[in-house]
């Protein structure tokens, strides 16, 4: 089996297939993994951001991500839209498979959070995510469906 | 030489069934007791004596919850009917202790910010047996 991918490409994929954005669009909301490119000026991009200790018996994880959306010039009321957007889109999820990995649940951690306008004065807002997600494959550790 | 915790294995299988299987349990107590009883008597040179009376023993499985565990079904199932399991503790994954015990608690339980756990209380009804080198 392949390794897991990385919980925010899982997640950005995730978003883009509920309409949230676009992955590496040119133009609206473009969303990204771990690299925020200068444009388009509306961009979601999802960070790893470490997380809890994975289970070394159990195939279990609990990775977190950080989602970070970025406006327009002076769009904050769009820019938090956004992003309440992406906090009704995986907060509470029921469980699903993203990318071969099965998802158990999607925990927010904080609520979001205004980081500051950038120097175009584009506003900068964050949300924190804790996933707990089973991985289908590792080498040394067991499934709980057994 | 130390034992990783994570190597441990536990598991439990109906008396009537032959195949094991295991506990999805993230940490796991098994407890040896007795009862320690006072044998003092008119003998006794300034200090009490005691002996070891019935002994004892309990398991202590939380486990994550799973529908499609098998282990957890059959531990329900022992609970709902009364009857007995045979459980195996192996610290290293291969040997370690087994008997037979009941069922005494099966609680389930979660907030709602985590996962939803079970936890699996046995209590004995024979002899603890060694398993393997221990």
């Amino acid at each position: 089996m392949a390794a897991p991918n990385s919980p925010a490409d899982d997640i950005a994929n995730y978003l883009s297939s509920q309409g949230v954005g676009t992955i590496g669009a040119a133009s609206g909301w473009a969303l990204g993994v771990s690299f925020e490119a200068d444009s388009p000026h509306q961009a979601i991009t999802v960070y790893d951001i470490g997380g809890f200790a994975p289970d070394a018996h159990w195939l279990l994880d609990y990775p977190q991500i950080q989602v970070r959306v970025r406006g327009d010039v002076n769009g904050y009321s769009g820019a938090y839209s956004k992003i309440q957007e992406v906090k009704d889109t995986l907060l509470g999820i029921t469980q699903t498979t993203m990318g071969g990995t099965y998802y158990v649940g999607i925990l927010q951690f904080g609520d979001i959070n205004f980081i500051q306008y950038d120097e175009p004065g584009r506003p900068i807002l964050t949300a924190n995510f804790q996933i707990f997600r089973e991985p289908s494959d590792a080498t040394n550790r067991k499934s709980f469906s057994t | 030489m130390s034992i990783a915790a994570f190597n441990k294995v536990v598991t439990i299988r109906s008396t009537t069934a032959s195949t094991n299987h295991e506990l999805p349990a993230t940490n796991c107590t098994l407890t040896l007791a007795g009862d320690l009883l006072d044998d003092t008597d008119m003998s006794s040179t300034g200090f009490r004596s005691k002996t070891i009376g019935l002994q004892d023993w309990s398991l202590a499985a939380p486990s994550n919850y799973d529908v499609s565990n098998t282990a957890l079904t059959v531990a329900r199932q022992a609970w709902q009917n009364r009857s007995r399991v045979f459980m195996q503790y192996l610290p290293n994954g291969t040997a370690g202790f087994s008997g037979y015990a009941y069922v005494e608690t099966y609680t389930l339980s979660g907030d709602v910010g985590g996962l939803e756990t079970v936890d699996i209380n046995l209590q004995a009804d024979s002899a603890l047996s060694t398993v393997g080198s221990t």
